[in-house]
C-alpha cells in the first residue's frame, strides 16, 4: 500500500514536471506547485544537516533555484524526490565546507551531549503533528555530533543509499554504515524512557 | 530506489521511522523569494549573454551600415552628360 501511494506521488510529480518543461518562459506556476510538495521537507533537511537556523531558509530556497535551472537535465532515472534530495545534500555540504573555511568537509568527532530534558516521556502523546514533539525530535537531532547527525539525516530522512552517502561525505562504505548505526543508537537512547537509559 | 536503504534494515524501525516524516514550516514569503531569485538569475543570464554577443552584433551592424552607405554613394552618382 505504501508502494502504491509512492507510485501515485511520483506520478503526480511526473505530471507537474511535464507542466514545468512545457510552461512558457517566466511562468512558474507549475514549478511552484512542485515546490509546495517538498519545501517543508527540504527546509527540515537543511536545518538538520547544517544546524544553521539563520541560513536554512536561504539554503532551501537555493536548492529550488538550482533544481529549476537544472530541470531539463533531469532524465527521470530516479524519482524527482531523490534527485531533489541529492541537490540539497550537495548544496548543504558545500555550505558547511565554506562555513568551515576549508576545501574538504571536516565533521568533527565530538562526543554526543545527552540531555535528560530531551528524552520523550513514555506517557507523552507521540503524535508527529504536535509542535512540542517535533521540537523535541529536532533537539535530539541537533544534539548529535555532525559525524553522526549528517549521515543519519541523509540515510533516514533523505533515504539515500549507503554508497551515495559515502561518496558525498568522502568516507568509506564501512565507516558510513558504522556511523549510521551509531547515530540510530544515539537517537534511540535519547528517545527512550528515562528509566531505561543506558550510560555509554 | 534505495537498495541499501533502511527497508528491511534491522537498525531501522521505530523511532527512526519518525525521521522520514520530519518537516519544518516555511515562512510565508518562501515561494515569493524563490520566484524572485529565479527571475533575477534568468535576467542576469540574459544580460551576460547579450553583453558577450554585443561586440559581434555591433560590428555586424556597422559593416551593414558601411555597405549600405557605399551602395547609396554608387547609385547616387549622376551619369556624365
Amino acid at each position: 500500500m505504501a508502494e502504491e501511494s509512492n507510485a501515485g506521488f511520483e506520478d503526480q510529480d511526473a505530471e507537474l514536471l511535464r507542466d514545468v518543461r512545457e510552461a512558457r518562459e517566466g511562468d512558474l506556476r507549475a514549478f511552484e506547485l512542485l515546490m509546495e510538495r517538498y519545501q517543508r521537507r527540504i527546509l527540515a533537511d537543511c536545518r538538520y544537516i547544517t544546524r544553521d537556523e539563520n541560513n536554512s531558509e536561504d539554503l532551501a530556497q537555493e536548492v529550488f533555484v538550482k533544481a529549476f535551472f537544472s530541470i531539463r537535465k533531469f532524465e527521470g532515472r530516479s524519482s524527482f524526490r531523490h534527485w531533489l534530495q541529492r541537490i540539497k545534500v550537495h548544496h548543504c555540504l558545500n555550505h558547511l565546507k565554506k562555513a568551515s573555511g576549508k576545501n574538504e568537509l571536516s565533521i568533527d568527532d565530538e562526543a554526543p551531549v545527552i540531555h535528560e530534558h530531551l528524552q520523550v516521556p513514555a506517557a507523552a502523546e507521540r503524535n508527529m503533528e504536535t509542535a512540542a514533539h517535533r521540537q523535541q525530535v529536532s533537539e535530539i537531532l541537533n544534539s548529535l555530533p555532525a559525524t553522526l547527525r549528517i549521515p543519519l539525516v541523509m540515510c533516514d530522512m533523505d533515504e539515500l543509499s549507503y554508497d551515495e552517502i559515502a561518496a558525498s561525505l568522502g568516507i568509506g562504505l564501512s565507516a558510513t554504515k558504522m556511523r549510521i548505526k551509531r547515530a540510530r543508537e544515539q537517537f534511540r537512547l535519547l528517545y527512550q524512557e528515562p528509566g531505561m537509559r543506558h550510560e555509554s | 530506489m534505495n537498495p541499501e536503504g533502511n527497508s528491511g534494515d534491522p537498525d531501522a524501525g521505530e523511532p527512526i521511522e519518525i525521521l522520514k516524516e520530519l518537516e519544518w514550516e516555511t515562512s510565508e514569503r518562501f515561494q515569493a523569494q524563490v520566484r524572485g531569485k529565479i527571475y533575477r538569475r534568468a535576467a542576469t543570464s540574459q544580460v551576460v549573454t547579450y553583453s558577450w554577443n554585443l561586440p559581434k552584433v555591433a560590428l555586424l551592424e556597422f559593416a551593414r551600415l558601411l555597405s549600405h552607405l557605399f551602395q547609396s554613394l554608387g547609385t547616387n552618382k549622376e551619369p556624365k552628360q
